[in-house]
């Protein structure tokens, strides 16, 4: 919806919902809508006239909820007509048979693509996706993966026109997505590698022939059920009996179906569908036992319809049609594996980002079918054992927090933010002060802020920072008191962003409480405060946790994550709702997730880690991530600035080293460094974040002190050699740093033209000779790859 | 091991995870206090943060735990959530996760704890299955360019 009105812009403000998208999409597009001044009409699409250019956008699902694959050819052409866009939340595997959105006249499509090898997981986490017309590529949110070349002129990868995000522009920021679902899109992706083509369209066209078997079978048992064409999905009114006998009768055979209230039934078959559930299936609907669907089944095979029918290949890329053999798939797997730096290999340190231990008796219970199969919207007497879990995990960040309650709902800590801030906004409406919508947010703030505070209609007022990277406090008074009157909320991490445990957190939420404003805290560095202090007791109102940082939820190479937000008491009547499963109060905000708890099944991860490490193991964790970060700050003081501190010189969980004077003095650049520090088998800190031209870095609590030695020692190499440079022992073009990082080819090459020997380039120190990681490709050149946009696997002949 | 132990303490589980949680030792602890001027955690904690705003009592959130008999703990409460076949579709379906995936990427560290990839040069494996990603949606969907995730459909929808 907002990237439609980005792009078609003007003062429209109206978006069509097509009546027949799934519940909880309309929910959420609504929720997101009312901020932002949008009005949303849920309504037929067939009914209505959307050539008359009312509305900027018009969303509908393909195949519909309840499983009718409906053309949308001329709606196209009339929202076309119009001057709006049309947006079609389709499913992947109906996909591999019907005419793909892109062929319609769809001018974007989304989805899920859970239904590709991920479980349900009660509802997440799973990767949606999105797709569009390459003249919108820098209208698109999110990340986007594109080729380029090296250093060496060979193939590389990288994320393509970053500029759009990470660094989106304060003010302008309409879409905050930070974390996302990396992982679980790899998945997905894998799925496809190992079915290929034809073994997607065969899944399909199972599920399709289990689908028409069934609503063959119940036609002739005498039931109503929805027109043909159908793929998956069968939406049936029960004649002789009603809806909810047959739901019970399924149950009795542990089976859900869908109950659409009105006294219809969904049934939506999978490729985890057989013959024993479709029988047991009729069976509810009071077909003899002895039924054989076989037969049935064939009875209601036929093909799908030409005017439907996808006629255009797909999957066709030689990655898709390789790895079929399990043989092969496991290498494919393993060989891109050993391309990538993870915790496995050496620290991460990357700060604002608590990269530290996920502990293998977390991960666990993620893949127990217990944990991992429930749909998310089961009856949820069927979820008794979730219950308990979010009860208990629920109270203890809550506790952690020293707050009153907690929402388990949004996917990230962007999410968070935003279900935050909108949680402020219903306050203050409440209360009849609804015409509050100023959000003062300091300028060394995360990007996601920002971001948030527009997606909850707020307007943004930057505040300064000092010299020691602290919030000014004479501007936030100042700022505070210009906009008394409408002032909503400032929102403050803590620690700073600059690591640093600022002094006047409790002041700073005085001014704005006596301005009548809220305290919304970025819990991002959370891992600082645990068992030490807490967002509650400092005066916030509310706060998110980002469980993928502080609670050991894997960063998954980008997502999943999980950004619950913790709230003091007169903000609970506020938490999100949801359509389906009831989750909160009246006064509830609306939904901002799908799934009413967010992505359950990475829960079970925060859960045991808490439990495990107890109040007072978690408090010596926070204390042992603020001593490693001390300690390697130490170490390194003496060769880089630092460049803030706190009281007594001390830092909080994570530092900023100064590498600006290197530029001046060596002609060094922050990339260089970073780039370098690959060739010591370490990933580099955060790079220019929040200061430009230098270093974050945060060790966590789980890197043993011989692994920030190694760290400190690598970093104080890198220092040799810029001094090298600096003292002309070393050439200021051609040098280790400039050429990082060095690929085996590179070093192994009968050519070596460098100034500098192979050896330094690789092996810069001893123990690198023990564990050496070596880099796939060398330095990407990220500008020639926006310059030149390719964001599809590239053909074969370009992998050389 | 102190004599002054009790008897009780002894059958506490051998296999409590903070030592493993936590990277440095104590005897490492106590070195790096000392390289800073330290002689407790404590002692660091009351330099490090301001006064006002520390919390005084424990958190009650219980005593460490033994990994084996949380996980058996854990097993009891999962096994309360009764696994139906549930056919409501809704943008949700059962499916099968080859075990090969399942196994050596979802199960798999070397593939869920690495962080975004902004170092390119370290990350060709995620960022060329992320491009297998933006094919597979792009070719499926017919459309040609594609993002690599977004959080769930709804969201998508709400146009991020
Ligand atoms: C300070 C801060 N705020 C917010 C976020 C956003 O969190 P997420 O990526 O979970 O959306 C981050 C994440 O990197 C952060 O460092």
């Amino acid at each position: 919806m907002t990237m439609c009105h980005r792009i078609v812009g003007g003062d429209r403000i109206a978006y069509f919902v097509s009546n027949t998208c799934h519940p909880q999409t309309i929910r959420v597009v609504q929720t997101r809508a009312v901020p932002l001044g949008l009005s949303v009409v849920v309504g037929d699409v067939h009914a209505t006239d959307f050539s008359d250019g009312k509305y900027f956008g018009v969303l509908v699902q393909y195949p519909t909820t309840d499983g009718a694959i409906e053309k949308y050819e001329s709606v196209a052409q009339q929202v076309h007509g119009g001057g709006g866009l049309l947006v079609a939340a389709t499913d992947l595997l109906a996909l591999a048979l019907i005419k793909p959105p892109g062929e319609w006249g769809a001018d974007i499509a989304i989805g899920n693509s859970q239904r590709f090898g991920v479980p349900m997981g009660f509802g997440g986490p799973h990767a949606a996706f999105m797709s569009t017309r390459e003249e919108y590529a820098r209208q698109m949110p999110g990340r986007i993966v594109g080729v380029s070349k090296d250093a060496q002129g060979r193939m590389g990868y990288r994320l393509a026109i970053q500029t759009r995000e990470q660094h989106i522009r304060r003010e302008k920021a309409t879409s905050n997505i930070c974390t996302a679902q990396v992982l679980l899109a790899i998945m997905a992706s894998m799925y496809a590698v190992y079915h290929g083509p034809e073994g997607i369209r065969r899944i399909a066209e199972r599920v399709r022939a289990f689908a028409r078997g069934l609503r063959t079978g119940l036609l002739k048992l005498g039931h109503r059920v929805g027109d043909e064409p159908v793929f998956d999905t069968l939406r049936v009114k029960p004649m002789g009996r009603s809806a909810a006998d047959v739901i019970a009768a399924a149950r009795a055979k542990s089976i859900n179906l869908r109950d659409f209230g009105d006294g219809s039934l969904g049934i939506a078959v999978d490729e985890t569908s057989d013959v024993a559930a479709a029988c047991d299936i009729l069976i509810s609907f009071g077909a003899p036992d002895s039924l054989d669907f076989e037969e049935v089944a064939n009875e209601g095979r036929a093909a799908i319809p030409s005017d439907i029918a996808r006629t255009s290949a797909y999957l066709s890329h030689p990655v898709f049609n390789t790895h079929h053999s399990e043989t092969e798939m496991l290498r494919y797997i393993y060989t891109l594996q050993q391309r990538d730096l993870s915790l496995a290999t050496s620290m991460i340190s990357l700060g604002s980002c608590t990269m530290k231990l996920n502990g293998t008796s977390e991960m666990v219970p993620v893949t127990w079918p217990e944990f991992a199969n429930p749909h998310p919207f089961a009856p949820i007497d069927q979820a008794r054992g979730y219950e308990i879990m979010f009860e208990r995990l629920e109270n203890w960040l809550a506790e952690i927090t020293g707050f009153a309650a907690t929402s388990l709902q949004p996917n990230a800590g962007s999410q968070g933010e935003y279900a935050g801030l909108l949680v402020i906004r219903a306050f203050h409406e409440h209360r009849g002060e609804s015409a509050r919508n100023v959000c003062l947010i300091p300028v060394s703030a995360h990007g996601t802020n920002a971001a948030s505070a527009v997606m909850a209609g707020f307007r943004v007022v930057p505040v300064a920072i000092d010299a020691n990277g602290a919030i000014d406090m004479s501007d936030l008074k100042a700022k505070a008191t210009e906009h008394k009157k409408d002032l909503a909320a400032v929102m403050v991490t803590y620690p700073s962003t600059a690591g640093i445990f600022e002094e006047g957190v409790r002041d700073l939420c005085r001014v704005i409480h006596d301005c009548g404003g809220q305290v919304y805290m970025d819990g991002a560095n959370m891992n600082a405060q645990v068992g030490l202090c807490r967002p509650g007791d400092i005066g916030a109102d509310v706060c998110h946790l980002n469980l993928h940082k502080t609670f050991c939820i894997p960063h998954g190479g980008g997502g999943p994550g999980m950004g619950p937000i913790c709230v003091a008491a007169h903000l609970a009547p506020f938490l999100p709702g949801h359509p389906v499963e009831e989750t909160a109060e009246k006064r509830a905000i609306g939904a901002v997730s799908a799934a009413p708890y967010g992505s359950p099944a990475i829960l079970p991860i925060p859960y045991v880690y808490i439990a495990l490490m107890g109040g007072e193991g978690l408090r010596k964790a926070t204390q042992v991530a603020i001593l490693n970060a001390n300690y390697m700050a130490k170490r390194l003081e003496g060769h880089y600035p630092l460049v803030y501190r706190g009281r007594n010189g001390r830092v909080a969980h994570e530092f900023i080293l100064d590498c600006r004077p290197f530029e001046k003095s060596a002609g060094i650049k922050i990339d260089d460094i970073a780039k370098r520090l690959i060739d010591y088998g370490f990933h580099a800190p955060t790079m220019s974040w929040p200061v430009p031209g230098t270093l974050m870095v945060e060790p966590t609590e789980s890197e043993s002190m011989v692994e920030l030695d190694r760290f400190c020692d690598a970093m104080i190499s890198i220092r040799e050699e810029i001094r090298a440079v600096e003292e002309g022992r070393a050439d200021r073009a051609d040098n280790v740093l400039k050429g990082a990082p060095h690929t085996a080819a590179v070093v192994c090459s009968n050519e070596w033209a460098h100034k500098y020997s192979r050896e330094q380039a690789a092996f810069p120190t001893a123990w690198i000779r023990d564990h050496k990681f070596w880099p796939h490709v060398g330095r990407i050149d990220n500008v020639w790859g926006d310059r030149n946009l390719m964001c599809a696997c590239p053909p074969m002949d370009s992998y050389q | 091991m102190p004599e002054t132990q009790t008897a009780l303490d002894i059958l506490n589980p051998s296999d409590t995870f903070a030592p493993r949680h936590i990277g440095p030792s104590d005897a490492e602890i106590g070195d790096m206090l000392a390289t800073l001027g330290y002689k407790s955690l404590d002692e660091l904690t009351d330099a490090t943060l301001p006064a006002d705003i520390r919390l005084r009592e424990p958190l009650s959130i219980g005593g460490p735990r033994g990994e084996h008999e949380l996980l058996a703990e854990l097993k009891g409460i999962a096994s309360k959530n009764r696994v139906f076949r549930s056919m409501i579709g809704m943008g949700y379906y059962g499916c099968i996760t080859p075990g090969v995936i399942l196994r050596n990427i979802l199960e798999n560290p070397g593939w869920y704890t690495q962080y975004t990839p902004y170092q390119a040069e370290i990350a060709q494996g995620r960022l060329e299955a992320l491009l297998n990603f933006q094919t597979m949606v792009s070719d499926l969907t017919g459309l040609p360019l594609a993002s690599a995730s977004l959080l769930d459909e709804a969201t998508a929808a709400a146009g991020r």
